[in-house]
């Protein structure tokens, strides 16, 4: 594979950029004189606080980049148009995690020098937030509908009421969240953590994030479903570490998505119970993008021997 | 499995152990280790065929009961009953 195309020539680009913008952009006043600090050791406190989530993105590349080189290997095949999808869904849902970290930092960073620009930050943060797992989540339904076509393997309805029910709860229980950060008198104003009035926030991130978390619910059931079913029995040991990963990473995705968007970018790092659930939904991801990378191994073995 | 040809034959058993894979799989097996097209294989290769997946598939899996089971499936193909009923 090409250097400019391979998805660990992208990571490594993803965290110079990262560690540049961290020791570049300027430290908060605010941050310096709660924290008692000087510039230098805040930024050091940033970099601790980073150092794992480099270690997430890696495993997250490392991944893609192995189920890339297996879609490669079978693209001419009837499946490998497929594969080929599950591997673009996998790679937006990578880039997924260094892109908004970037673009906060930039609007952070704007916001910071220039107060009146904070709710520019605060939207575009969730747009971006919300749009590169929404592609991830549209290609990886796809790819996951086209194998279960090819194999012929039906949904089943029993199954699916689960998936349903579980949708419907994390929709309803999300939206109260949401509209909870609105003041009843002034629900049609922009006076509020997101910065949208409620009519804006319904149509531009509410019904989005909910439909991409439907897209993606039923992308991870597909998954699972053709990994249990599909034929060959140790086709299907190597398939089942794929799905599962797939499934743990749009799962992992989905949660991230959740915490994120109810609690937007402040652009001051605060250890509380989102962060920690941030890192602990992190952790799980890569423990999903590890099963892909497994899975797309052993399936590449299948078609290298 | 009646009208296929040996080839078919032993796509359609390796099928049940590597799935979709199965049908390349087999074909790199007889391009590389016989050198001749897959559908032109012939009763008197699927011994040497039956060694080189054996090899092939202990790479894949430490598993030796299901070896063994794959390949003694294979191998009654060469068996004279399925004589008459195989393609080459």
């Amino acid at each position: 594979m090409h250097i400019l195309r391979n998805p660990m020539s992208h990571y490594f680009l993803f965290i110079g950029l990262y560690f540049s913008l961290t020791f570049a952009v300027p430290v908060k006043k605010l941050a310096i004189n709660s924290y008692y600090l000087t510039a230098h050791p805040n930024h050091f406190l940033v970099l601790a606080f980073i150092l794992p989530v480099i270690g997430i993105w890696f495993a997250a590349f490392y991944g893609y980049s192995k189920l890339v080189t297996y879609a490669d290997s079978i693209r001419t095949t009837v499946e490998g148009k497929d594969y080929a999808r599950l591997a673009a869904g996998c790679g937006w849902l990578a880039y997924a995690l260094p892109v908004p970290a970037l673009a906060s930092l930039v609007l952070n960073s704007i916001a910071s020098s220039r107060p009146s620009l904070h709710p520019m930050a605060v939207i575009v943060g969730n747009f971006v937030n919300l749009l590169l797992p929404l592609i991830a989540f549209c290609l990886l339904c796809n790819g996951a509908m086209g194998l279960t076509t090819h194999a012929d393997i039906k949904l089943d309805i029993k199954r699916a009421r689960i998936l349903i029910i579980a949708f419907v709860t994390l929709g309803i229980i999300y939206s109260y969240f949401i509209f909870k950060r609105f003041h009843v008198v002034s629900i049609g104003s922009a006076d509020n953590t997101f910065f949208l009035p409620a009519w804006l926030m319904i149509v531009s991130v509410l019904v989005p994030y909910l439909f991409s978390w439907f897209v993606g619910l039923l992308a991870a059931y597909e998954i699972i479903l053709f990994a249990q079913h599909s034929t060959g029995v140790l086709y299907r040991r190597a398939l089942t570490y794929l799905g599962s990963g797939v499934g743990v990473v749009i799962v992992s995705s989905i949660a991230l998505q959740y915490i994120s968007s109810l609690v937007p970018r402040t652009g001051t790092l605060s250890l509380n119970y989102s962060l920690i659930s941030i890192y602990v939904i992190q952790i799980f991801a890569a423990a999903g993008y590890a099963l892909i990378a497994l899975g797309a191994t052993r399936l590449k073995r299948i078609e290298d021997i | 499995m009646k009208n296929m040809s040996l080839y078919e034959q032993v796509v359609r058993i390796t099928h049940v152990y590597l799935g979709p894979a199965a049908d390349r799989f087999i074909a790199r097996q007889v391009l590389n280790h016989l050198h001749k097209e897959p559908e032109a294989l012939s009763r008197d290769d699927l011994d040497k065929l039956i060694d080189w997946i054996r090899v092939a598939v202990s790479l894949l899996t430490e598993d030796s009961q299901l070896i063994e089971e794959y390949t003694a499936q294979l191998e009654a193909l060469t068996k004279p009953q399925n004589e008459g009923r195989h393609g080459k």
